[in-house]
């Protein structure tokens, strides 16, 4: 690929030790700028970051501007150790910046950010004698870390020193050299004049993402020879040299019918790319979209929405997928009812070559939502001993817990509006309640009073449906029918969850309950369980984790479901309000409530009692 | 150590043990461990005259059997932080006023 990007440094940072007592001249290290072509020559320059005045070690070095070696400039003196300040350290830091220009220049502030760091350090000592040289640190330096980074496609060449410049001549005797290996082939090797490590292939990333080389030094004296090893990873940096490809169909078909609400998402089509897309700093494989011939309907109703992700190919070569779904820019009308096809280019703007798109269609199906029962009748059975806010029924339109964009709003209607007087108070036994987040509504019992009057038989109503929007309505038949069974007396109603055991609860009348008598749960696990022992109206809607259009008029109903107040116990609260759990039994005096475990002594047969059925059997 | 000299006697106190979350018998399943204070000690040193009036009128059957009026108790007037923990299943849990942190008679 001819994209010239220029000179790069395989490595963001060089390490060396330096002593006291180097002469002048004495080589440290050698920096490496891989290049671009044959003919290209790095020019090498220390420079600093900022416009600041270079510290005062800068001129002790020298850089050679053609080999990339630095030396020292002058011999280092024990005053230039302690011209530090604070001079209480035995290792004093020194650090530079190095940077690579394919011509001269006078300029010394460094001329990318990726100007690699040279770091050394500077001891306050003379350099071991050979005799206390390990042939380790002869061979590498002890604690480099930073590993090359070649970019792929590019010019081969040298990228590395791998002779420790500043000890070669501790030990004249020792003859020193390198070469390298690894498990599978690798385009890598050694210059055995130079002892640079060198690549000698271009690399390519979407074959191998790095290279584990093990890097061995010989260390040959007149009597032994002695190997030292050590391994290094090369890393192959990515670029955009793959197009945009399809992995199966570049069609997506797309039916919107009960979820129209804006910001709802439909359909994925999936563009894979061999390359990588960083996070960071968005340089390379730039993806752009774009809708094509998209008439105004559609560009005010519909978007298409990107997002990428990662994953490993086959060997293990990560590559991007960029993820393509359709999203509603505004809640679909319930009417709304056509067919159309987007066609949405995708362009990896960062390819050089020409293939570097993907043509996406999407085939939209707008469906129209009817409104309707899917019975003309609804019956529910009531017993006449029902309390208020005792749950009847729940009606809903067919389909309607997948409605979603729009609205529909339940009402009670009495079919016969001339009806007398005391028919119509009959009627006011029975309302409805909706949530305002849900599309269902619920009967409860609004006056229990009615409910209990002989005249009272024939409970009908219409319930009325009617969309937001569009104002249709539709309705349905309500039939209550009630048992013949006497109501009892009135008297002022408790809330059931005030019971605490199962006898008080199942002989309390209780506000909410549909049989007139609360409703005992036994819970028998052990520690905090959803199925905690409760005393509740309708155990079919509470507790039920979930506080319901009717539980939410009146604290006292349902409080297991509906409180919003701290809760003492061992308990786990709801995700909205209410309890999740809880240990032992759980009741609730209006909104406080209370878990605890009662330790139930069971009476167990003493030795008294056993004597007593021994002799009864 | 108790404030007051010798001879003044313990009254009302924080005192603390040192209690796994599980002996805290709410159900928690925890190995998580906390320091556990309570107030306890006799309130005699508190009573008005309210308390000997009630207490003589208790004593002599001068009030209605069920109706006795408690005496002074010794009760946190301030609870220690809100404790929060992990439990066995890695769900964190926070418990409020579960301990004390100064005691009076009231």
């Amino acid at each position: 690929l001819d994209g010239v990007t220029g000179l790069y440094f395989s490595q963001n940072e060089y390490i060396e030790t330096v002593y006291v007592g180097q002469p002048a001249g004495t080589p440290v290290l050698q920096v490496h700028a891989m290049r671009d072509g044959d003919t290209e020559r790095p020019h090498f320059y220390l420079c600093s970051m900022n416009s600041r005045r270079r510290p005062a070690h800068v001129s002790w070095f020298r850089l050679d501007i053609s080999t990339g070696v630095l030396s020292l400039n002058k011999t280092l003196e024990e005053s230039d150790f302690a011209s530090f300040y604070p001079s209480s350290q035995s290792v004093k830091k020194l650090s530079m910046h190095v940077m690579a220009l394919p011509g001269f220049t006078k300029n010394s502030l460094c001329n990318s950010r990726s100007c690699p760091r040279i770091n050394l350090e500077f001891v306050n000592a003379t350099m071991p004698q050979c005799g206390q040289t390990d042939l380790k640190e002869l061979c590498f330096p002890h604690k480099d870390t930073s590993n090359p980074h070649i970019t792929e496609n590019r010019f081969p060449g040298a990228l590395r020193q791998l002779r420790r410049l500043s000890r070669f001549n501790v030990c004249p005797n020792y003859t020193i050299s390198y070469n390298v290996e690894t498990e599978t082939p690798a385009p890598f090797a050694v210059n055995e004049t130079t002892a640079e490590l060198v690549v000698t292939a271009m690399l390519d990333r979407e074959e191998s993402e790095s290279y584990r080389l093990l890097l061995v030094c010989t260390v040959r004296t007149e009597t032994v020879i002695t190997k030292v090893e050590t391994s290094l990873d090369v890393f192959v940096d990515d670029e955009d040299d793959n197009a945009p490809y399809l992995n199966g169909t570049d069609t997506a078909d797309i039916v919107i019918s009960f979820n129209r609400t804006v910001g709802g998402s439909f359909g994925t089509l999936s563009v894979f790319d061999r390359d990588l897309t960083p996070i960071i700093g968005r340089s390379h494989n730039k993806y752009v979209g774009t809708l094509l011939n998209i008439d105004p309907w559609a560009k005010e109703t519909f978007d298409i929405k990107s997002s990428f992700r990662e994953r490993k190919a086959q060997g293990g070569i990560r590559e991007t997928v960029h993820d393509y779904y359709l999203v509603l820019k505004r809640n679909l009308n319930v009417m709304e009812n056509r067919t159309l096809q987007l066609d949405y280019l995708v362009n990896d703007t960062t390819y050089p070559g020409l293939e570097g798109t993907v043509l996406l269609h999407f085939n939209i199906t707008i469906l129209p939502v009817h409104i309707q029962f899917s019975n003309i009748t609804h019956i529910f059975p009531l017993t006449r001993r029902a309390s208020s806010y005792a749950q009847v029924g729940k009606v809903c339109v067919e389909n309607c817990q997948q409605f979603d964009g729009f609205r529909v709003t339940y009402r009670l209607e009495v079919p016969d509006k001339n009806a007398s007087a005391d028919a119509q108070s009959c009627h006011a036994a029975v309302r409805i309640a909706q949530a305002p987040d849900e599309m269902w509504a619920l009967l409860y019992v609004n006056d229990s009073e009615a409910l209990r009057r002989p005249e009272c038989q024939d409970l009908q109503y219409l319930v009325v449906v009617k969309e937001e929007h569009t104002q249709l309505e539709t309705s349905t038949q309500i039939q209550i029918i009630l048992d013949n069974e006497a109501g009892q007396e009135s008297q002022p109603l408790l809330s059931c969850a005030e019971n605490r055991r199962r006898g008080d609860c199942e002989s309390a009348r209780g506000l909410g309950t549909t049989t007139g008598r609360c409703q005992w749960r036994q819970g028998y696990d052990k520690g905090i369980s959803e199925n905690y022992s409760t005393c509740s109206p309708d155990l079919r809607t509470c507790p039920d984790r979930f506080c319901d259009a009717v539980e939410s008029k009146d604290a006292s109903i349902c409080p297991q479901d509906c409180t919003k107040k701290p809760v003492i116990g061992g308990h786990e609260r709801g995700l909205r309000n209410g309890i999740q759990a809880g240990h032992g039994t759980c009741y609730c005096y209006t909104e406080k409530c209370f878990c605890e475990k009662e330790d139930i002594k069971e009476t167990i047969c003493d030795d008294m009692c056993k004597t007593i059925i021994a002799t009864a059997l | 150590k108790v404030r007051g000299g010798p001879g003044r006697g313990q009254g009302c106190t924080l005192k603390q043990i040192h209690l796994n979350v599980t002996d805290l018998g709410l159900g928690y399943r925890s190995s998580e461990e906390m320091i556990f204070r309570y107030c306890s000690g006799p309130c005699r040193k508190s009573q008005t005259n309210y308390d000997k009036i009630l207490y003589n009128l208790a004593n002599n059957r001068k009030l209605p059997p069920k109706d006795t009026p408690s005496q002074a108790c010794c009760r946190p007037t301030a609870f220690d932080d809100d404790l929060s923990f992990l439990d066995d299943n890695l769900v964190y849990h926070t418990v409020r006023k579960h301990s004390a942190r100064k005691c009076g008679c009231v």
